[in-house]
Parts: structure tokens; sequence; C-alpha cells
């Protein structure tokens, strides 16, 4: 029998995620929702203005006969002719279904079903992996943001963005940063928008190995690439290639082709607005330095 | 009938700081874009619906000013590079 042990909430569940707004509500009294830890941050109050409201019911898992758009390893995604996106996530190597997010047309409201006995539990985990994440990254599009893999270290009030892929050093240089006295938004995943004519960064509760998280707000100083070498250096790059940098660093906003283009669309914004450079580093203290007095003389220029 | 040719849908087109981009949307390659000349532009967008590569090449002609063996040469040149990154469909004779 599907248990609930882990179940920290019986009613509504509301998250923020940079401007985005989710709220989690049961379908009936069979759900009850956990909020894991680090999402604990990025509750919001009940009154907040919804970008999405999120029924979250028990069940099998129907698989539209629609053939699927796009094919990942976990999970699919098609589009049916009524307007719906669904996502249907899968596990082990038979891809057993257990979970599925419907989008209703307009984003504005979705659907979960969760497959309790495949599961082997009912707790409804609003910080399902990679679920929530998607989740948050289809409507961050249609706002003109997007989730970088990227760490980012604020520091008297400005944020810091290292981008680089797994094993670049993103929780390395968190950790250099900490040291130095900066707070870490994410060592893994930041949020990224321009907002009137300011660069941004928003906390995220996907973290890496340091689990840092936080659901602060800074402005952008600079973006940095992560080059691990043998001495500290910055090496500015040209506009062309931080947009390419960025772009395949970018968390699941590939599904649909208008996501896509407003993806590249917010990138091509950001990079107008923030310098964007190579960081060589090696794991001392003044690698931090380097980033910030990188952002500060671009800014004092 | 002539092979008509239509691009695909998994590039879009963006221009990006002076440069002409393709960027493949379900790539999993490390580097998804393919750089292009802005006459090879005109020929991406008229390839929006499906043409000929006689209708291509008269486009280069009336656009360019250039000789018909050269827009000849340039618009099979291009849709070589487009098949080679699966961005194109084709259909009809000798597809």
């Amino acid at each position: 029998m599907p248990s609930f042990q882990d179940a920290t909430h019986d009613s509504d569940v509301t998250l923020r995620y940079g401007e985005l707004v989710f709220r989690f509500t049961a379908v009936d009294p069979s759900v009850r929702f956990r909020v894991p830890p680090e999402y604990e941050e990025f509750q919001a109050s009940p009154d907040e203005a919804v970008t999405c409201t999120v029924s979250w019911s028990l069940g099998r898992i129907e698989v539209p006969q629609e053939p699927a758009g796009v094919v990942m390893d976990v999970w699919e995604n098609r589009r049916t002719p009524d307007g719906r996106d669904t996502t249907i996530f899968f596990r082990g190597h038979d891809r057993v279904p257990y979970l599925s997010l419907a989008f209703e047309p307009g984003f504005l409201r979705a659907s979960v079903v969760q497959d309790a006995d495949v599961l082997g539990y009912a707790t409804a985990d609003v910080g399902f992996y990679p679920m929530a994440e998607m989740m948050a990254c289809r409507l961050l599009s249609r706002i003109g943001a997007v989730d970088l893999h990227a760490s980012t270290a604020t520091f008297d009030g400005r944020a810091y963005v290292f981008m680089g892929h797994s094993g670049a050093g993103k929780t390395t240089m968190s950790e250099i940063a900490i040291a130095a006295g900066a707070e870490i938004l994410s060592d893994d995943r930041t949020i990224v928008a321009v907002r009137n004519g300011t660069p941004m960064a928003w906390g995220t509760p996907w973290h890496g190995s340091g689990r840092h998280t936080s659901s602060r707000i800074a402005p952008i100083e600079g973006i940095f690439l992560l080059v691990q070498d043998d001495h500290e250096r910055v090496v500015p790059m040209s506009p062309q290639r931080a947009f390419k940098e960025l772009y395949v660093r970018l968390i699941h906003q590939k599904v649909t082709e208008a996501e896509v283009a407003d993806s590249l669309q917010t990138l091509e914004d950001l990079v107008k607005t923030v310098p964007v450079a190579d960081l060589h580093f090696r794991k001392v203290p003044d690698a931090f330095r380097v980033a910030l007095n990188a952002g500060r003389g671009v800014r004092n220029s | 009938m002539a092979t008509e040719f239509q691009r695909s849908d998994r590039q879009i087109y963006r221009f990006v700081a002076g440069e002409h981009l393709l960027v493949d949307l379900h790539s999993k390659a490390e580097a998804p874009f393919f750089a292009i000349t802005p006459s090879a532009v005109v020929l991406w967008q008229e390839l929006a619906s499906w043409t000929t590569e006689g209708r291509l090449a008269a486009l280069l002609r009336e656009r360019y000013g250039i000789s018909e063996e050269q827009a000849v040469t340039d618009v099979r040149d291009f849709l070589e590079q487009l098949d080679e990154i699966a961005a194109l469909d084709r259909r009809g004779a000798g597809q």
C-alpha cells in the first residue's frame, strides 16, 4: 500500500521561482503534498497572483495515442490536437510511466497524475525531479526568462553568474565565493532575465553537490564561463560566442519551437546588457576576486 | 516535375550580434549552430514553402546580379549543406 509518511502538507502548496508562482492543489483528499527542504524557502503566500494552477491526482498514466514530438531518456512530450501539451515521465529500462504533466492551452492550468503503485508511494512531491524544474522552465520562456546551468554568488548586492556544464567547477566556485564573503543563489541553476534594461538573477531550489539554494534576486554584474586553468584571468567573450555558450547551457527550454524562440530572444537581450567572459581559474580564493574585479572594471569603465 | 525543396522544422533562424544562425531545435550536439551568409538567408526564407533549385537560383541572380552558373552552384552548395544538418525536406522527381 503506497504510504504518505513523508507528506508534510495536506492542503494547497504555493511556490515561487523567480517571477513564476505555481499553486498546487489536490484533486481529492487522497493527495497529500510534500515540500522538500530545499523548496521550503520558495513557498509563497496563497494570496500571490498565480502564474499556473496545478491540479494533482493519483491514478494510472494514460499515454496519448499521438506520436511523441520529443523523446528523451526519461520523458517524452506530445501536443495533442486539442492544444494540450503533455509530458510523461518514465522509469526503468522498460520505460514504465509514473508521472504525467499536462498543460492546458495557454499554460495557465496544468494537471499532474501520479501513479502511486509504480512509484511505491502516494506522497505528491512538488519537487519531483525532473518534473518540477521542467514545469518552471516551460513557463519561464513565456515570460522572457531562462534557467541557466550556472551557479551564482552575490557580493555587495550584485550577482556574479558562473556557467558551466557538470564538472566545470560551479560548486567549487560557490565555495570559493562563500569563503570570500559572498552568498550563493544556487550552486547549479540560476534563473536570468532582463527587466527594464537590467539583467537580473534569481536563485532556485535546484542545487549542485554543495546544496546551496536561495530565493533571493540580484542584478547581474557579469556572467563567466568557468575554465579550469593554471592561473586566474578573465577573457571577454564576443556577443556571438556569448550567445552560443549561454544557449547550450539552457535547461529544458527546447521542447517547442516557440519556447526555443522565446529563450533565444531572452539570450539576445542578455548579451546586449551584461558582459560575458571566460574565467580561467584555479581552486584558490583569488579566483572569485578576479571575477569581482572584472565585474567592477566593466561597471566603472 | 523537378524536385522541390523545403526547409525542415528542426531549425530556426536567428540574427544574433551580426551573425546569421540556424539553431537546431533538437540537437544534442555541443554546438547546435550553423552560421550562414546573408545570401543563404535569402534562400532559407524562400525555402519556407516548397520551391525548386531553378527558382532559388533565379532569386539569387535577381538579388545579387550574379551569373546563372554561379547562382546554380551557390544554391546546390547551400542545399547540400542543409542536407548535412538534416534541415531539408524534398519531394518530386529525383529526390
